[in-house]
């Protein structure tokens, strides 16, 4: 791509930002590591709805949520075998104290659940682990959900499909690791506002920060 | 026996402030005429902490403070804070004293095995004197076997919470002052006098002395203490939850129509509940409903997070559950029943809830909608077994009670994972001797770092079953797909592996 290429296409973007009204004023909720925040302005967008797959979504939703602050929905199957273990999560910074459990017998009701939560405002972040995958009817509705209640959702979603529906689409696939820290392939393959990447990256839960490997 | 007894220690103050909100800000005393002198009878916070003292003269207190707010007793007004003390008391047991029973700034409620209800007796009490003092009062509670030493604990404990342990009441009481035995004020004098202030002092007497000097009234008081007496007590009748029903002589049988009926049988029991100062935490709505043309039972239960008596926002809760209103082949009979607490207007809106806060509703919708033990929140508890060591709880029934101090013996900085499975699944093993593959799911993983081994023993006292007692060794691994579990070897049988949890 050419420069002036570039710049064209970042001014086209620049208008389209315009046209669509900003989803939240609240300050996003960063990741830590400064070359991804840096690709996403700040890091994930409030009123906005996020997804994740692969085999370490769930530390990648533990340490959104240990980085986030307030309460912290955590939505699942009432017979999903992974749910997450106060013990372990408050050892990687996420105090159990922020965490209400919701769990439903199937999908829909999941779903559903996961649309009143962002709607009503009362919580700023959602978490919601899918053991199938989501339609696009489905994140459209949780997106619409997310700004009306200016609020976040991290949908861990376990069949691939697509993510268009959501801001920003990752892949999250564990890595082995160095020392004692956990290491992830984390790749950003779907994004509304940026390009997409991927980085190795290493999680110091002392630190409760990642950062790139 | 269990008994807790309930000290309103303010409680011709607090009656007044409770009809008159501006008195709060006040230095408020009550008074009463007694041969021609007016005395004072009552003592807010403000004025006790200007010298203000109970039995003094009005005159001598106006000179300590010209501020001084003084008022006569309205009697209505105290027999309805009793009473809705009382009500708030009939919470954590089946029987409450009678007003009659006892002086009139003590209640007592049967507590015996409602404790674990609570998460313990002292959590028992915790939550008693939270909800009290939220509606205004100011009061202090203790828990012990017998009658009169949970009066005396009440009044006379050092901490405005007290629990004798089972068994150990007379000796809780021992560091009280003797007018908790509840003597009279001359006996009292007599005591001071001879240099007896705690009631351990009395220990040297012997009863044959004590009943000589000063009448037979201490010596039955301890007697009763140390459980040698009968303490017989005037309970009152326990009053039902309110219900309405609805019989339909025409079944409703359209989703409409039963939605109607249930609005109209919800307003009026809100009417009922608002009448008696009353809100709801729970609502029981049974259908008796035609299925197979024969009439069947079916009941939903929706609760909140505070009480009220907003018969729309009640509505709403009930519909959140799914075709809730399908009335199957017609509707007969409707019964609405209502689980109260007392609820004052002040600290409520119109509608009787607490306003402004957004997650409680957001709690309560999904509560209604999934059931309340599937909306959850985590408290710690003391086990070995890691999967023991949090339990649920309804995230509906308001904050918690404080965090156990527990020991820390089995939660030393060892990792656990961020996620433990439901129940473990056995997995195969070869070892090398440490874990060098695993079979899980029909796949084999070939492990790269193995870190361990973790023992867990269980304390010995701790454990019934065989399976509880059990020795697990805990391995961290990590495979060479970079995947890190959980996975234990049980000690009675070294080929017994399995998989329990996954790291990040």
């Amino acid at each position: 791509m050419s420069e002036e290429q570039e710049s064209r296409l970042n001014a086209l973007r620049g208008r389209i930002e315009g046209i669509e009204a900003p989803a939240s004023n609240k300050p996003p909720i960063s990741l830590g590591v400064s070359a991804i925040d840096g690709l996403l302005r700040g890091g994930l967008a409030f009123g906005r709805v996020h997804a994740v797959q692969g085999r370490a979504s769930f530390g990648f939703l533990t340490a959104l949520a240990a980085r986030s602050s307030g309460p912290v929905f955590w939505c699942c199957l009432a017979d999903a075998q992974e749910q997450p273990y106060m013990e372990g999560v408050r050892q990687v910074g996420l105090d159990p104290d922020r965490i209400i459990l919701v769990e439903c017998e199937h999908q829909a009701s999941l779903l559903g659940c996961v649309e009143t939560s962002l709607a009503s405002g009362a919580v700023p972040l959602v978490v919601a682990q899918l053991e199938g995958r989501c339609d696009r009817l489905a994140g459209r509705r949780l997106q619409l959900a997310a700004e009306r209640g200016e609020s976040l959702a991290v949908v861990a979603v376990k069949e691939r499909g697509t993510l268009a529906w959501a801001e920003t689409g990752w892949q999250a696939q564990p890595l082995p690791s160095r020392s004692s820290r956990p290491m992830w392939k984390l790749s950003l393959v779907r994004s509304r506002r940026s390009t997409t990447r991927s980085w190795n990256v290493e999680w110091d839960a002392n630190e409760t920060g990642l950062r790139l490997a | 026996m269990r008994l807790a007894c309930v000290w309103l220690e303010r409680l011709l103050t607090d009656s007044l402030v409770a009809r008159e909100p501006e008195l709060a800000k006040e230095t408020l005393v009550t008074v009463e005429e007694r041969q021609g002198a007016m005395l004072v009878t009552g003592v807010s916070v403000r004025a006790e902490a200007m010298g203000v003292r109970k039995g003094t003269s009005l005159a001598d207190v106006r000179a300590l403070a010209a501020s001084l707010v003084a008022r006569r007793v309205d009697p209505s007004e105290v027999d309805q804070m009793q009473e809705r003390m009382a009500r708030l008391a009939s919470r954590y047991g089946p029987w409450v004293s009678q007003a009659s029973a006892l002086p009139r700034d003590k209640l007592v409620v049967d507590v015996s095995g409602c404790g674990h209800l609570f998460g313990g007796e002292a959590a028992l009490l915790e939550d008693l004197l939270r909800r009290g003092r939220e509606m205004g009062v100011s009061l202090r509670a203790a828990i012990a076997d017998r009658l009169i030493g949970a009066m005396a604990l009440a009044e006379f404990a050092p901490d405005d919470a007290f629990v004798a342990e089972p068994g150990g009441t007379w000796n809780a009481m021992q560091s009280l002052p003797v007018e908790a035995l509840g003597i009279d004020e001359s006996t009292v004098l007599a005591f001071a006098r001879l240099g007896l202030r705690r009631i351990s002092d009395l220990y040297s007497i012997p009863p044959s002395s004590l009943r000589a000097r000063f009448g037979s009234q201490v010596v039955q008081a301890i007697e009763k203490a140390k459980g040698l007496a009968p303490e017989p007590i005037a309970m009152r009748p326990q009053t039902p939850p309110p219900r309405l029903s609805l019989e339909l002589s025409d079944p409703a049988r359209t989703p409409e129509e039963v939605a109607h009926h249930v609005a109209r049988l919800m307003s009026a029991l809100c009417d009922r509940l608002a009448n008696q100062r009353l809100g709801a935490e729970r609502m029981l709505l049974r259908f008796t409903e035609l299925r197979g043309g024969r009439p069947t039972n079916r009941h939903v239960v929706v609760g909140v997070a505070s009480p009220m008596r907003d018969p729309e926002r009640w509505l709403g809760l009930i519909s959140e559950r799914q075709a809730v209103f399908d009335p199957a082949e017609g509707v007969e009979k409707l019964e609405l029943q209502a689980l109260v607490t007392p609820l004052d207007g002040e600290q409520v809106d119109l509608y009787g809830r607490k306003p402004g806060d957004s997650l409680s509703a957001l709690i309560e919708t999904l509560s209604a909608r999934l059931g309340e033990h599937r909306v959850v929140r985590f408290i710690e508890a003391d086990s070995h077994l890691p999967e023991a060591l949090w339990h649920r709880k309804p995230a509906l029934e308001s904050r918690k009670s404080g965090r156990p101090e527990l020991g820390n013996s089995h939660r030393a900085g060892t990792r656990r994972p961020l996620t433990l499975f439901s129940t473990p699944e056995a997995i195969f093993v070869r070892t090398n001797p440490e874990p060098s593959e695993f079979g899980w799911r029909g796949m084999s993983k070939r492990i790269r770092r193995a870190t361990g081994p973790e023992r867990i023993v269980p304390p010995w006292w701790q454990g019934s079953s065989a399976a509880d007692r059990a020795v697990r060794d805990y391995w961290r691994v990590e495979t060479e797909d970079g995947d890190r579990f959980w996975i234990f070897q049980g000690h009675a049988n070294p080929a017994d592996w399995y998989i329990q949890g996954r790291f990040a």
